[in-house]
């Protein structure tokens, strides 16, 4: 229950960094690269708060961290502050703070993973550090159309040297089958037989994958999101009732234990005045 | 014999002197119960106003090293009527103390009688936030107006009422003696002290509020000097709140005149294991010291 740990102070404090390399995929998202040790050694599923100055600070999953000073993050501009970050330009700068959180936790001889929309970009770190264990990790990707699925040809390659087992699906099937990726996994965990679930998406879809999960009685990490403001567990406004853990501390990667506990997950979320609200 | 940790505070029984301070976590029932399992012998709720604020914008928060965090969170909350629809029915086997702020006396007097309904142990009256232009700094910064406020929500009920003191004033034995003289059955001090981080890179204050309010290890010497002196004025029982990380920090709190002591921002660094850190800090204190109970150590350095 009391997993609000100790953790690393230096961590916490505001860096101001330059952007050293920003790749567009279309208008709509961006990976925005940047040096930061901290970040770069963040575990998969891990978080930023990044802070476009003068703007707004939000999470972001690190989509990108080379274990030594390089390090990324992968916006989709849809309000105002991601729109200013994807926006912005090699040698401006840009505010972090941690990384935050409990990421996944690779486990188990075949997993699957599951992504929905810009959740790819957490699991994409967790995806090589699977390929660097030595694993062959499934990764279903689901996005509305084809241009959103942003990282296609980075996987397609990996999924040529034998590296991953990709499965693209879109809303509209303009690309693999047109089917939601949570009705993809149904379909596979028929076909093959994997150990471990791990997913990032809307939070609907993360719902269908956990009773997914729960009735084939494998292993789940899922990362949730919620409204983030301290990031480093005081304000409460990212708790998930009835146990009273923190997305933001806790979380945001939770599993089957913690879920379960949890009457919030896959209907419940707070606005920014802490009014609870159906999803 | 193993020392009593049990306390009174006005009509509050609790099965020991840690409370969780305001702001911190209180949102949801499930939060104040796991602060609760966690140690704390009650629990003080987020402020709570009559209608919902969504609060500043990120960011929001600032740490400074192992020592300080700026917050200005700008009294996010749902409004008293939603937070009442929350809790309403929930059933709690510790005490909890309701944080209430207003723009006006009638304001703080109408939230709490909205409260009533969940029979709450007592109220912490937030004067003080001194990030919220037009609420909390004006009031809690003329002995007037907290005259006011006080004897308004004294009059809604008979339930407990803390007058939570801002530092940022000239004088902080003035505005708590006019929450003395208006009813108040004790003092809370001391809220943040009012602070700002500018980054030399970004070369503009952090927080979106521009300023905030300084918490944690670097605002304990003056908590400890508020409460030292509130002590020497007043017969009321007074709650200790600023920098409290430790069972060292609680006993020094203690020996200046602080009854109760609550711990927020040390949850940062800590964790929530911080409450029963200090709890066993303090017990080994009072067998190594010779202490049965807390009322011994209460006020003890001013002899």
């Amino acid at each position: 229950m009391n997993r609000l740990k100790a953790f690393d102070e230096l961590a916490n404090e505001v860096r101001v960094e330059k952007v050293v390399k920003v790749t567009k995929f279309g208008d709509q998202f961006s990976t925005i690269m940047f040096r930061d040790e901290y970040a770069a050694c963040a575990a998969p599923g891990q978080y930023l708060m990044v802070w476009c100055i003068g703007e707004d600070e939000i999470p972001l999953s690190i989509s990108h961290a080379d274990r030594r000073s390089s390090c990324g993050v992968t916006v989709r501009g849809v309000g105002e502050t991601t729109r200013k970050l994807c926006a912005i330009r090699v040698g401006e700068s840009l505010g972090v703070r941690g990384p935050f959180g409990k990421g996944y936790r690779v486990r188990g001889a075949s997993p699957i993973l599951a992504a929905g929309g810009i959740g790819v970009a957490g699991l994409r770190l967790l995806m090589y550090e699977m390929i660097s264990r030595g694993m062959a990790p499934t990764f279903v990707v689901g996005s509305r159309t084809a241009s959103e699925n942003i990282f296609h040809r980075e996987f397609v390659d990996l999924q040529n040297r034998g590296l991953i087992t990709y499965v693209p699906v879109t809303d509209d099937g303009s690309l693999g089958q047109r089917c939601l990726a949570s009705q993809m996994v149904e379909k596979l965990v028929h076909e093959r037989s994997f150990d471990q679930l791990y997913g990032c998406g809307p939070e609907k879809m993360l719902y269908a994958l956990f009773q997914i999960a729960v009735r084939e009685g494998f292993g789940i990490q899922l990362s949730l999101e919620r409204f983030i403001k301290c990031a480093v567990g005081v304000c409460g406004q990212c708790a998930l009732d009835e146990s009273g853990l923190l997305v933001c501390r806790d979380g945001p990667v939770f599993g089957k234990r913690e879920l379960l506990a949890s009457s919030d997950f896959g209907r419940f979320t707070r606005m920014a005045s802490g009014k609870k609200v159906p999803i | 014999m193993s020392p009593v940790l049990a306390t009174k505070l006005a009509s509050i029984e609790m099965d020991n002197p840690l409370m969780l301070a305001s702001g911190v976590l209180g949102i949801s029932p499930s939060t104040l119960r796991r602060a609760a399992s966690s140690g704390a012998g009650a629990v003080v709720t987020k402020s709570v106003g009559l209608h919902p604020r969504d609060g500043y914008s990120n960011p929001s928060i600032y740490i400074i090293g192992s020592y300080g965090l700026i917050n200005a969170m700008g009294l996010p909350n749902p409004g008293v009527e939603e937070f009442v629809r929350e809790f309403r029915g929930q059933r709690f086997a510790f005490p909890i103390v309701y944080s209430i702020y207003g723009s006006s006396p009638r304001e703080y007097g109408e939230v709490a009688e909205k409260l009533l309904e969940l029979n709450p142990s007592g109220f912490e009256l937030n004067l003080s936030c001194p990030h919220v232009r037009e609420v909390g700094a004006l009031i809690g910064q003329d002995p007037e107006m907290v005259s006011k406020v006080v004897g308004q929500v004294k009059r809604s009920s008979n339930v407990p009422v803390f007058a939570k003191i801002t530092p940022n004033v000239s004088d902080v034995i003035e505005i708590a003696g006019a929450a003395v003289n208006a009813g108040a059955d004790g003092i809370v001090a001391i809220n943040t002290v009012k602070a700002m981080y500018i980054d030399v890179d970004a070369m503009v204050p952090v927080l979106a509020n521009r300023s905030g309010g300084l918490s944690g290890p670097a605002i304990k010497p003056i908590g400890l000097n508020a409460v030292y002196d509130l002590y020497e004025s007043f017969k009321v029982p007074i709650v200790g709140v600023g920098g409290v990380q430790s069972w060292k920090d609680a006993i020094e709190y203690f020996l200046a005149g602080a009854s109760a002591v609550q711990v927020g921002s040390a949850i940062v660094w800590k964790g929530l294991e911080v409450f029963q850190d200090i709890l066993l800090g303090i017990r080994k204190y009072m067998i190594e010291k010779r202490f049965s109970c807390l009322e011994e150590i209460v006020g003890r350095s001013h002899r």
